[in-house]
């Protein structure tokens, strides 16, 4: 077996013209997030997204909970190929790291199974008269964002850095598992040193923080999440993580996963209703950004339109540590006008300015 | 303290913590059998126990057991074993599994 060298982890990103496919999960619990990647790409650094309205789920939820079988997936995923063949597109560019982990394991099982290839191409054209052609690079959103981190930097209006001390904040990067531990050689930084992220931290003036879990899941697993019985054993997980960084005293979670964005933020609520404790100091919790919301408050965009009050854990220590400038009042605003906000949590502290 | 009920619980770690400081008499076994940290649990004791054909017992999983500090029942399952000594020649690690089994069994 060929041994991997660095050069193998070195991944090549397309400079333009990209096939965009939602994330469902991103698109449900963190909308802004997925908005604030295609504004930055096309209104910042002004590259060609297309996406198609007729892209569906790439079913790789229901394909990891054994109730999407391999053939359907596949089906799935060459309709996707399909619409981006059409559209005379040749980069896939991923929003969801389950979706980037599904797209690389069917290319790769086309490349070692052809006959499987040929199966998707029958099952697709009967079903649908479509015909595809395998993208030639596929990206991951955060690899984007990483690919033009010095781009958003030049432009940025804050960093990474507390401007009242003019000390880097802490933040510890937490890189999906199917972004680079199926197909190391797809991720940069491979899957033991992935740089996605922690190279986006130090590019833009923070300080990455190491700790004993740092590879350890996020606690998603899955069906350790989508049966409720399992639930215990998914909400443990994320435990151990928060247990293994809270010394450090992290500032923020930074991920590439819509999944483990929503798990590491949600199961801060759950374990603090459960266990009656947080993981920082203040009793806040420690907030989690995805990199496009990251990117998006470096270039100045609102947190409220970025959709950061969508998150559980409120982010407002941060912005205050980042100097983000924001209008609390407006937090709940709905098309202009203020809504009721959520029901407070009886544990986590809420922020009041 | 639990304050709000969703459903599910959180569980305690199972995995073995290396830098926690077990239990005197763990350490007096594993200071009179060091052999028993060699184990990997592979089960090729347990595929050919006499004894585990009726009753159940599997002497990788006594020492992963005893390595977890799980203690309450692992003298009554020793007992179990009957010291015919065949998952010796077959252990890859060279465990004294006997005398490993016999000082458990105290415990």
């Amino acid at each position: 077996m060929s041994s991997f060298n660095w050069k193998s982890y070195q991944k090549e990103i397309p400079d333009d013209h990209f096939f965009y496919v939602r994330s469902c999960i991103r698109q449900t619990f963190y909308p802004g997030s997925e908005a604030a990647f295609l504004h930055i790409l096309r209104q910042v650094l002004h590259k060609d997204v297309f996406e198609d309205k007729r892209h569906t789920t790439c079913t790789g939820i229901g394909y990891h909970s054994d109730i999407v079988p391999l053939e359907t997936l596949m089906t799935v995923v060459g309709r996707q190929f399909a619409l981006m063949t059409e559209a005379g597109y040749k980069h896939l560019l991923v929003s969801c790291v389950t979706s980037f982990g599904i797209y690389l394991e069917i290319l790769d099982m086309w490349k070692h199974f052809p006959e499987k290839l040929a199966e998707t191409r029958l099952a697709l054209w009967k079903t649908t008269r479509r015909e595809f052609e395998v993208p030639l690079l596929v990206a991951h959103t955060s690899d984007v964002i990483f690919h033009f981190k010095e781009q958003i930097l030049e432009k940025s209006v804050v960093q990474l850095v507390d401007p009242s001390t003019g000390i880097a904040l802490r933040g510890v990067e937490h890189v999906g598992c199917h972004y680079a531990k199926i197909f190391p050689q797809d991720g940069i930084g491979g899957a033991e040193f992935p740089k996605v992220l922690s190279g986006l931290i130090e590019a833009w003036g923070g300080a990455v923080v190491d700790y004993p879990e740092r590879r350890h899941c996020c606690g998603f697993g899955f069906r350790n999440y989508l049966i409720k019985a399992n639930r215990g054993y998914s909400v443990s997980n994320s435990k151990i993580k928060f247990e293994s960084m809270a010394i450090y005293e992290p500032d923020f979670i930074l991920t590439n996963c819509p999944g483990c964005n929503m798990f590491l933020d949600r199961w801060q609520y759950a374990l603090s209703e459960i266990e009656g404790k947080t993981y920082d100091k203040t009793g806040v919790g420690i907030p989690v950004l995805s990199a496009c919301e990251l990117a998006g408050l470096m270039l100045g965009m609102d947190p409220w339109t970025l959709g950061l009050q969508m998150h559980q854990v409120q982010v407002e220590s941060l912005l205050d540590k980042m100097g983000v400038k924001y209008a609390h009042m407006e937090k709940y605003y709905l098309a202009g006008k203020p809504t009721v906000g959520p029901e407070r949590p009886s544990v986590l502290l809420v922020q009041e300015n | 303290m639990s304050v709000r009920d969703f459903g599910y619980s959180v569980s305690d770690q199972r995995a073995v913590d290396l830098d926690r400081k077990m239990p005197d008499e763990l350490e007096r076994v594993y200071l009179q059998e060091p052999s028993l940290r060699n184990c990997i649990a592979c089960g090729n004791c347990a595929a050919l126990c006499s004894a585990g054909s009726f009753t159940g017992f599997q002497f990788y999983r006594l020492n992963v057991l005893v390595s977890r500090g799980l203690l309450s029942e692992l003298a009554k399952k020793a007992e179990a074993c009957m010291l015919c000594g065949k998952c010796q020649m077959a252990c890859p690690r060279g465990v004294n599994i006997r005398h490993g089994i016999m000082l458990m069994a105290q415990l």
